[in-house]
């Protein structure tokens, strides 16, 4: 019988220790870094400055658990009083006061007036636990959020608390109650109380660092005992669908692909591409100096492709709507007439207002809605300015690779500058990132500007390496071939123009400083 | 304005008046036990028989612990004569209880 028993105490520490058991926070991306979520049953500390989105996290982990998993949830608020935060999240479009009068969710406002009470000998914070006794009773409380521990820790004595959360915690383990706790970054008592180090399996940090001017929210998981996670620091967003994080390996490289193709709605481009167009759900990049025809040919694709019943997403961020059917109408291109039939949305926008992260959210978003087959980004250049280039060639990659797995053609165009344009096969960096690569280009040839257009590259295909003449008319664009020693020369006397290099200037150093 | 012979006085006062606590404790725990102990010895010595005190268990009457907003404990409050003062601990520091209470 002893034996028995003592087997069975074995058999669930075994069990115990090799499998970890998660809880999902619901929270789009943050499951998937986690791989699964944070640990059950077991405290997870997330930590921030001000503003970081740190009761936002909590908030929804309470509530996405209770509308995804079924399981309610107990939310003890040191700061914010139990209304204010009924406000602040019926904007999430949560019936916050349905779910209170259902037993899903047990708000309690901690009121810590420590100052007004006068301390004579040793004590314990056994008042605290009663009351999240109660309140996990209360609601039959899987889940539990302390928000923030920063008020609790500055009235009360930090070696006692030390000892008196590894009660709470523990006590939490044998209740099953997973539990969320906030705190401030950068204040010296967590790291002097050793929370991180002892007391909370998992550590998740938020930031929210300007650069450029531009806001943006980052997450990290700086710890996960017995588990692992992705390592990096991922952007995230706070909008009125809730939180989301932005993980890259989220979309991962087994996108589906096609053999199909979709047409250019230029018959001459179509005939440089193997006389059949672009692959079906491949990313193409129409590059060339201002002024080159860009959005024509854009135009053209969407024109093509909303003729054949299909849907497209024209995503202007320079120019608007109204501008730009007008302007097509110029190569006999009517937008207004393909707006009717419903084929056509513009996303339209400047690309400052908002973090770029935003921006493909709300695209994001219309993709959902509409499901179409072609999207544009005019010009994909202007969001370049945005942020740093390695943030933004991140966020492309990710939302190139979000629309291959939808087989989605998308179509970039960019604008470069004439320095840049010396054919390095790097064009801000995301000229990897997409599988065609068409190039327009702006010469002079005999006393006259020529438009040149030619395929830098196409995976997957045969594609005819002429440099052609790129001519617009009211009929459309029309590609012509140029005889080839009017190039040459004209070539040569390029390369010869850019050995011309200014000569650096010196800057006299300066002798004014004091004896 | 009070005048510091007034004050004097509101303690001579104090001194008359019957004394209203409550005890709040969690259970059987040491710390309780204390508090309890040190709490009629307290008593006894400086407010004689001009007391009365009410000790109430909060794992039996959890309702307190949201109402009187407790979070550490053991918790004693002085209920009368005015103002109502909470002091928290085993109440082992006699002087400091004697000080706030404002008896003697």
């Amino acid at each position: 019988m002893n034996n028995k028993n003592h087997e069975n105490g074995i058999d669930k520490i075994i069990n115990y220790e090799s499998v970890l058991q998660k809880a999902p926070t619901g929270i789009r991306g943050l499951d998937e870094i986690t791989f699964g979520g944070i640990p059950k049953n077991r405290p997870t500390l997330v930590v921030g400055g001000i503003g970081s989105g740190k009761t936002f996290l909590a908030m929804q982990f309470i509530l996405k658990g209770i509308v995804e998993f079924n399981e309610p949830g107990v939310f003890m608020t040191f700061e914010e009083k139990a209304n204010e935060l009924l406000t602040n999240v019926s904007n999430l479009g949560y019936d916050l006061k349905k779910l209170i009068l259902d037993n899903k969710i047990y708000l309690e406002h901690l009121h810590i007036g420590q100052y007004e009470i006068q301390q004579s000998g040793k004590y314990n914070i056994d008042g605290l636990f009663v009351r999240i006794e109660e309140a996990i009773k209360k609601t039959n409380a899987k889940r539990i959020v302390f928000d923030s521990l920063d008020s609790l820790f500055s009235n009360l004595d930090i070696s006692l608390l030390r000892s008196e959360f590894k009660r709470l915690f523990f006590w939490l383990k044998e209740k099953n109650v997973t539990a969320v706790i906030t705190a401030e970054s950068g204040f010296t008592y967590i790291t002097r109380l050793g929370l991180e180090e002892n007391v909370a399996d998992c550590v998740i940090e938020l930031s929210n660092r300007i650069i450029s001017q531009v806001a943006t929210r980052r997450l990290r998981i700086l710890k996960y005992r017995g588990s692992t996670h992705a390592n990096n620091e991922y952007p995230f967003i706070i909008d009125n669908t809730g939180m989301a994080v932005f993980p890259i390996i989220s979309q991962g490289m087994n996108q589906p692909v096609s053999d199909d193709r979709i047409s250019s709605g230029i018959a001459t481009l179509d005939e440089m591409l193997e006389n059949k167009g672009f692959f079906v759900g491949s990313s193409i990049l129409i590059s060339g100096t201002a002024g080159t025809g860009k959005t024509s040919v854009a135009a053209s694709f969407v024109n093509s492709t909303c003729n054949s019943g299909k849907k497209c997403i024209f995503c202007a961020f320079e120019e608007s709507p109204n501008q730009i059917s007008r302007n097509m109408r110029s190569i006999g291109i009517d937008i207004d007439k393909i707006h009717k039939t419903g084929n056509i949305h513009f996303y339209h926008a400047r690309p400052t207002i908002q973090n770029l992260e935003l921006h493909f959210m709300a695209v994001k978003e219309l993709i959902e809605k509409i499901n179409p087959s072609v999207i544009i980004l005019d010009p994909i250049t202007n969001l370049m300015t945005e942020g740093p280039n390695s943030d933004i060639r991140e966020m492309l990659t990710r939302f190139i690779d979000f629309l291959k797995t939808k087989q989605i053609t998308v179509m970039l165009t960019a604008a470069i500058t004439l320095g840049t344009i010396s054919r390095v096969p790097s064009d801000e960096g995301i000229s990897s990132m997409v599988d065609t690569w068409i190039m327009i280009e702006d010469i002079d040839l005999n006393a006259e500007r020529k438009k040149i257009i030619y395929v830098m590259k196409s995976r997957g295909m045969n594609h005819s390496k002429d440099v052609k003449s790129f001519m617009m008319s009211s009929s459309g664009i029309l590609l012509n071939p140029i005889p080839k020693n009017v190039l040459d020369s004209k070539v040569s006397s390029e390369t010869s123009k850019k050995k011309n290099v200014l000569a650096n200037q010196s800057i006299p150093s300066g002798n004014h400083k004091s004896k | 304005m009070i005048k510091v012979k007034n004050l004097i006085k509101l303690k001579d006062y104090h001194k008359n008046e019957l004394f209203m606590f409550r005890l709040f404790i969690s259970g059987e725990s040491i710390i309780s036990q204390k508090a309890i102990s040190n709490l009629k010895k307290f008593l006894n010595k400086y407010l004689k028989n001009n007391y009365k005190v009410e000790i109430i268990d909060v794992y039996e009457h959890p309702e307190y612990t949201i109402a009187e907003e407790i979070i550490t404990m053991p918790l004693l409050v002085k209920d009368a004569p005015l103002p109502k003062i909470r002091i928290t601990g085993d109440l082992s520091d006699e002087k400091k209880l004697a000080r706030e209470l404002m008896i003697k």
